[in-house]
């Protein structure tokens, strides 16, 4: 008689291994399985020691007016001021702000201004003795030197199918930026020439 | 999905963890439209394949993490199955005490999974390794050689 898988029969179905067998053979199999040892349990600790010693916190200064969401009824106590925001990229974000966070414009905002961000501090950086190298800077070199072909391929890796778009996403604003400046640089010399 | 549901005899698991979060890959609209086009708080395809191979009322269980915007869950399926959905980040302060009695009575081993130990000179090169999953690449560490 052919075997019926069990989703069509009346019993539930036998443990392929049986705990017991599942502790002998796998180290620590089965530790948390008293309640008591499981450090989520009870959910609810009630009189939990938090450690402060504050109802509401001391107020930080807040020395420009930093950007908050409005869905809190007032700036938090405590935020961070390590980012500025500074130029275009910092009016995209002040502007986010506008729209709560249940609003996809909130998002989609503040994703395009960390891409307005990135380009001005690649062009910023142009003008110190530092300018970005995408070469060096983005790691890419190690593609030669870490087996760049054979991680890649042979292996069934899921992600083989879309990786080329990689290098165009990431490549394809440096040379667009590259041809635009090159392009500029000829068409000021012909004009030189010209004239 | 399908070695799941046969190793199940296809029933599907009691539980299913997520552990692959946003980043996770095997389709390529998904993985156009989260990791490339950032239109979804991380593609969810770990997750829906959590939600197709765990049995009806089952559990799923989410570590993996996401972002806040909208992403595509095939949250139909879950309703429809009576799953139970479970995730949080990790509230380290009240499991790390637990975890570190695991790892010193050896029944975890987090050193088994680092891959790579990379000085944070080459950082760079050390974090392309490890996106690009150059030179089998798992778990790498990054160590201050100013030791």
């Amino acid at each position: 008689m052919v075997e019926i898988p069990t989703p069509y029969t009346a019993r539930k179905p036998a443990l392929k291994e049986s705990a017991e067998d599942l502790r002998a053979r796998i180290p620590g199999w089965g530790a948390d399985l008293d309640p008591v040892d499981r450090p989520s349990y009870p959910r609810e600790q009630p009189g939990i020691e938090t450690g402060a010693h504050w109802d509401f916190p001391e107020r930080q200064e807040e020395k420009w007016p930093r950007e908050r969401s409005i869905e809190h009824a007032f700036m938090t106590p405590v935020f961070g001021t390590s980012t500025p925001p500074r130029g275009a990229s910092g009016a995209i974000r002040k502007y986010a702000y506008k729209y709560s966070e249940g609003r996809a414009a909130h998002w989609l905002l503040l994703i395009a201004a960390d891409r307005v961000d990135a380009w001005e501090h690649h062009l910023s950086s142009f003008a110190t003795l530092r300018p970005d190298n995408p070469v060096t800077e983005t790691g890419v070199l190690s593609e030669f030197s870490r087996r760049g072909i054979s991680s890649r391929f042979g292996k069934k890796r899921a992600d083989l199918s879309h990786q080329w778009i990689d290098p165009v996403v990431i490549g394809a604003p440096w040379a667009l930026a590259a041809g635009g400046v090159a392009a500029a640089t000829l068409k000021v010399l012909r004009k030189r020439r010209v004239a | 999905m399908v070695h799941l549901k046969k190793e199940t005899e296809y029933l599907g698991a009691d539980v299913v963890i997520d552990a692959v979060g946003a980043e996770a890959d095997g389709n390529f609209l998904q993985h156009v439209t989260s990791s490339k086009l950032k239109l979804q708080g991380g593609s969810p395809i770990a997750l829906n394949w959590a939600i197709d191979s765990v049995r009806k009322g089952g559990t799923v269980s989410v570590v993996g993490a996401y972002g806040p915007i909208f992403s595509a869950v095939k949250f139909g399926d879950a309703m429809n199955k009576g799953l139970t959905l479970r995730m949080n980040q990790c509230p380290v302060k009240r499991q790390w005490p637990r975890l570190f009695e695991h790892i010193r009575n050896g029944y975890l081993k987090p050193s088994d999974i680092v891959t790579h130990r990379i000085p944070l000179e080459n950082i760079a090169e050390g974090y392309h390794i490890f996106s690009a999953k150059l030179d089998d690449c798992i778990k790498p560490l990054i160590v201050s050689t100013a030791a």
